[in-house]
C-alpha cells in the first residue's frame, strides 16, 4: 500500500516539474525572443541616429554644393539637385517628427526595409506615436511587430501577384481614444490561424523558425493598456485596429 | 465630405476626377484648371478636402494650401505633384498627404478613405427643449458637454456655460437618443465628442476631463470599454 502510495506520489511530482519547466520554458522563450527584439532595436536606433547625423553631416556640403552651382547659373541642376535631397529628408522627417529616439528609430528601419522591398509604405499620424500612454518599450514592441508581420505579408503578396503592395499606418485621436489603424495587403489567411489570431501562442502563417508570438505580443501591450483590438482580414487586405484609452497617470 | 479639385493639367484634372467620384460619400464641390477660381472657392469655406496640384501658374497649391493655413479653414489638403522638391514645405502646412505623379488610383482612394475614417462623425443635429418654471430654455444637442445630477438638481455644461434643472438624467437621457451621448455613470451623461482624457480614479471608474471646459465627470469601466468596443 505504501508503495503504491510512494509512486503515486511521485508520479504527481513529477507531473507537477513536467508542468513547471513548461511554463518555465514558455517564459525563458517570450523573454529570450524580447532579448532579441531590444538587441534589434538598439541596432535600429542607432542606425537612425546614423543617418540623421549623416544628413547634419552633410548639410553645409550641400548648401555650398547648391551656392556653387547657383553662382554659376546652373539653375536647373540646383533644382534638380534640391529634388533629391529634399526627397531622402523627406523619409526622415516622416519617421523621426515629434518621436522620442526609440520610437523613430523603428519607425524608420521599417520605413526603409518596406522601400527596399518597394512596398508602397504610408505612414499617417495626426500625433507622435511616442504620445500613447505606454512605455518606450512598450510601443516599440507594439509597432515593431505590427509593422513586420505586414511587411512580410506584402512580401510575399508581391511574391504571388508580382505588383506592388501597400501598407499604411495610421494615428489619431478620437474622444479619448488613441486610434492606431494597421493595414497592408495580404495572401489570403486560413481560417485556421485567423481564428486564433492575436489570443495565443504557436499559430503562424509564416515558414520554419517563426512561432507566432508577435501577435500575441501585441495582444499583450494592448491588454496591459486596457485596449481594444480587433482585425478584419477580407479581400486580400489585412485591417488591424487598435484603440487604447488616454489615461493620464499611467 | 465635400470636395474641391484643381490641377492645371485637364489630362491630370480628368484623372482626379474620375477617382474622386467613384468614392462612395465624396461630393465635388468645384473641379477647375484654374487655382485662382479655386481660392475663390476655398473662401465660401464650403469643401472639407482641397486636392491640388503644387505647380501651377499664378497662384501655386502651396499657396492654397498656406492660405487655408494661415486662416485655420477647416479643409484637409492632399498634395497631388510631379515634384519632390515642395516636400519641405508640406511639412511645415501639415497637410494630409502628398501623393508623387504618376501615382496609382489606390494610393489616392486609400489616402481619402484615411481621412473620411478620422473626420467620420455624425453630427447631432436637433434641440434640447428644457422646461423651467415659467420658461423654456432652447439648447443645441451639439453645444451639451456633459451633464451632471447632484443632489436634487440636474447642471447640464455647454459650450456656452452651464444651465440648471430640475430634470432628472433619466428623463434627459429619454430625450439625448443620439449615440454621441452616453450614461458614462450613475450620475453623468457624457457627449463623447468633447472627451479629452480619462485618469484613474477608483478601481472601477475614472475621471473624464474634456476640452475647453475645467468641470470633469466619471466614466466607469465598463463603459470605457464599451466605449472601444462600440465606437469608431
Amino acid at each position: 500500500m505504501l508503495y503504491w502510495g510512494t509512486i503515486v506520489v511521485l508520479g504527481g511530482l513529477c507531473f507537477y516539474a513536467f508542468l513547471s519547466r513548461l511554463s518555465i520554458s514558455k517564459k525563458l522563450n517570450t523573454l529570450l525572443e524580447e532579448a532579441k527584439h531590444f538587441d534589434e532595436q538598439r541596432a535600429q536606433f542607432n542606425e537612425t541616429f546614423r543617418v540623421v547625423r549623416s544628413e547634419r553631416h552633410e548639410f553645409l556640403k550641400h548648401v555650398s554644393a547648391m551656392h556653387f552651382m547657383l553662382e554659376n547659373g546652373k539653375n536647373e541642376e540646383v533644382k534638380h539637385y534640391l529634388d533629391e535631397l529634399v526627397e531622402g529628408y523627406k523619409e526622415t522627417n516622416l519617421s523621426i517628427k515629434g518621436e522620442r529616439g526609440v520610437v523613430a528609430g523603428i519607425l524608420h528601419q521599417m520605413y526603409r526595409k518596406a522601400r527596399a522591398l518597394d512596398i508602397a509604405i504610408v505612414y499617417d499620424f495626426d500625433l507622435p506615436l511616442s504620445s500613447l500612454p505606454l512605455s518606450d518599450q512598450q510601443i516599440v514592441t507594439l509597432i515593431g511587430n505590427l509593422l513586420s508581420n505586414s511587411i512580410d505579408a506584402c512580401e510575399e503578396w508581391q511574391k504571388e501577384h508580382k505588383s506592388q503592395s501597400f501598407l499604411t499606418l495610421q494615428f489619431y485621436k478620437r474622444s479619448g481614444l488613441y486610434i492606431l489603424t494597421c493595414k497592408n495587403s495580404t495572401l489570403p489567411i486560413p481560417a485556421s490561424i485567423l481564428d486564433h489570431l492575436f489570443e495565443s501562442f504557436g499559430k503562424t502563417t509564416k515558414g520554419d523558425g517563426h512561432e507566432g508570438l508577435g501577435t500575441k505580443l501585441i495582444h499583450d501591450v494592448v491588454d496591459v493598456a486596457t485596449g481594444f483590438l480587433d482585425f478584419v482580414c477580407k479581400d486580400e487586405e489585412f485591417t488591424v485596429k487598435i484603440k487604447i484609452p488616454a489615461i493620464k497617470g499611467n | 465630405m465635400k470636395v474641391g479639385l484643381v490641377d492645371d493639367r485637364l489630362i491630370d484634372l480628368d484623372k482626379l476626377k474620375a477617382i474622386v467620384t467613384g468614392i462612395p460619400d465624396i461630393e465635388v464641390i468645384f473641379s477647375t484648371l484654374s487655382a485662382e477660381e479655386a481660392y475663390e472657392q476655398i473662401k465660401k469655406e464650403e469643401i472639407d478636402l482641397l486636392i491640388a496640384d503644387i505647380e501651377m501658374p499664378n497662384l501655386s497649391g502651396y499657396e492654397l494650401a498656406d492660405i487655408i493655413h494661415t486662416h485655420a479653414l477647416n479643409i484637409s489638403v492632399i498634395f497631388v505633384t510631379g515634384n519632390s522638391g515642395y516636400a519641405v514645405h508640406a511639412f511645415e502646412l501639415n497637410v494630409h498627404d502628398y501623393i508623387m505623379k504618376p501615382y496609382p488610383r489606390e494610393r489616392l482612394v486609400q489616402s481619402i478613405e484615411r481621412l473620411l475614417e478620422k473626420t467620420k462623425s455624425a453630427e447631432i443635429h436637433g434641440r434640447l427643449y428644457l422646461k423651467q418654471k415659467n420658461e423654456i430654455h432652447i439648447l443645441q444637442k451639439k453645444d451639451i458637454i456633459f451633464i451632471e445630477r447632484s443632489g436634487r438638481s440636474t447642471t447640464i455644461y455647454t459650450k456656452s456655460g452651464p444651465i440648471k434643472t430640475y430634470q432628472t438624467l433619466g428623463e434627459l437621457e429619454g430625450e439625448l437618443r443620439e449615440r454621441d451621448f452616453i450614461r458614462s455613470h450613475r450620475s453623468f451623461i457624457i457627449n463623447i465628442h468633447y472627451v479629452k482624457n480619462f485618469s484613474l480614479y477608483a478601481k472601477n471608474s475614472y475621471i473624464v476631463t474634456f476640452e475647453g471646459i475645467e468641470e470633469q465627470a466619471m466614466i466607469t469601466k465598463e463603459k470605457v470599454d464599451f466605449l472601444q468596443q462600440n465606437y469608431f
